[in-house]
């Protein structure tokens, strides 16, 4: 079986993500630390330092790489299929999308919180909540 | 640390990096200098909250969601402090939520999975309409318009030294900790808001820089639900509100924080002064 890669970013900072579970084997985890998204971001010592030790914990599975997160990810994950922690941060799918013009790519979401129906007014909070209420308990 | 196969890697910066030891924080903060020369000289400082999911689990095992319902508007109330981990995937809402099942009646956890969704709502509308992040979701209902409202953060906002002393003691937090409780994000917003006139994005931009729990959705739409621009109405209060939900060792004394002082009638004829009178 041909390598799979997982790419876990910012969001997705656990080895408890179903995109490990999900990843057909043998996979290989990176984490990009991408300075200049970083600034882009203005984060500060203490954000990074967070992250930083998150990382920590992560090593023994994720290794974790220096650079542009585009560039480095084409060049990783040259010849197998990407699975990817499924994020809302637009500068993370537009990359995404990029790299599956060439590869196969995956994205595993994190497991469900609530499950509301497709219908859901979402332009109040608690018009949300009254139809997801019973999902946030775990009934549905 | 997992090596990647060697043929498959050939940019300059292909080699993992080898991160410092949990245990040498000194060794962690010159190593993410390193590798973010963009970071200023003076940005030195670093929080007590650590991440790691053994922090986080530590933290899990604490929470108390019978009187999280009963105190969490209260800075020093029984609030979870699990945003940063929430934030960066170390922890899933959807564990958390099993874990207060595992340790209350539905009742008693209801409000803290209630404020969960908060997070949920917020992420979802962020993935439909990303724009809304940094442009105004509607008009601000203050009387005044977006032009009304400065661009930038003067400094004393940003280094703590308003004058107002439980303004600055919040900011102080968000400086030294990266922390700050729910109802004294909502006080420091709307103070930036409403009572300096600033636009709401400068002061999202700056607590994202500093927050460890910064999130793009949960905090740049809190900021226009207090901003109005994302709600019906602004949001505002006054020192006797903020005494109501400090601890005594908040300076919230009259003469430190005259600014705030008032009924909710007079602040808001101060800070709106082109809305009809409220009734
Ligand atoms: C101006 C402003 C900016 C904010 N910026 C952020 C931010 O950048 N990141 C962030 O996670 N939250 C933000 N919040 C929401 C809220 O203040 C924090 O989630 C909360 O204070 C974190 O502390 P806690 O973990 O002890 O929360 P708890 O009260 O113990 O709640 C448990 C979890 O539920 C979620 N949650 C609770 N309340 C909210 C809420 N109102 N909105 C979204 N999620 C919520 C969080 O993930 C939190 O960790 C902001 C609120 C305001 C008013």
């Amino acid at each position: 079986m041909s390598q799979s890669y997982i790419w876990l970013h910012e969001d997705s900072l656990s080895l408890d993500h179903p995109v490990f579970s999900h990843a057909s084997e043998p996979s290989c985890a990176v984490f990009i630390w991408d300075d200049a998204y970083f600034e882009r971001q203005n984060y500060s010592l203490k954000r990074l330092t967070f992250i930083y030790e998150c990382l920590i914990g992560l090593q023994e599975r994720v290794a974790v790489y220096q650079g542009d997160t585009e560039t480095l990810l084409r060049n990783i994950c040259v010849d197998g299929k990407l699975y990817v922690a499924d994020t809302p941060n637009p500068i993370f799918l537009e990359i995404i999308g990029k790299i599956a013009q060439n590869n196969v790519v995956e994205i595993v979401k994190d497991k469900p919180f609530i499950n509301a129906p497709d219908d859901v007014d979402m332009t109040r909070f608690f018009r949300f909540w009254n139809r997801s209420r019973k999902s946030a308990f775990g009934f549905e | 640390m997992t090596l990647l196969p060697q043929k498959k890697t050939n940019s300059p910066q292909s080699e993992p990096l080898n991160l410092a030891s949990f245990d040498d924080r000194a060794a962690i903060t010159a190593h993410i200098r390193q590798l973010c020369p963009y970071l200023d000289d003076e940005d030195m400082t670093i929080s007590a909250t650590r991440g790691h999911k053994n922090m986080a689990l530590a933290r899990l095992s604490e929470i108390d969601p019978e009187n999280y319902g009963k105190t969490r508007n209260h800075i020093g109330g029984k609030v979870t402090r699990l945003s940063p981990y929430i934030r960066h995937g170390v922890l899933s809402l959807a564990d958390i939520r099993d874990v207060i099942m595992s340790k209350v009646k539905i009742r008693d956890g209801e409000k803290l999975i209630q404020q969960m969704a908060w997070r949920e709502y917020w992420q979802r509308l962020y993935r439909v309409n990303p724009e809304i992040i940094w442009q105004d979701a509607e008009d601000y209902k203050t009387g005044f318009s977006a032009q009304d409202y400065a661009d930038d953060l003067p400094e004393d906002i940003a280094k703590g030294r308003t004058g107002v002393s439980c303004i600055d003691a919040f900011i102080g937090e968000l400086l030294e900790q990266g922390t700050m409780h729910n109802h004294a994000r909502l006080y420091v917003a709307a103070y930036i808001c409403h009572w300096r006139r600033i636009k709401w994005q400068a002061g999202a931009r700056f607590f994202l820089s500093h927050l460890l729990d910064g999130d793009p959705a949960s905090n740049n739409l809190s900021w226009q639900w207090v901003a109005s621009t994302f709600s019906h109405k602004p949001y505002y209060y006054n020192l006797e509100n903020v005494q109501t939900f400090s601890p005594d060792t908040l300076d919230t004394s009259q003469e430190n924080n005259a600014v705030l002082m008032g009924t909710y009638e007079e602040v808001y004829v101060r800070l709106f002064p082109n809305l009809p009178t409220p009734e």
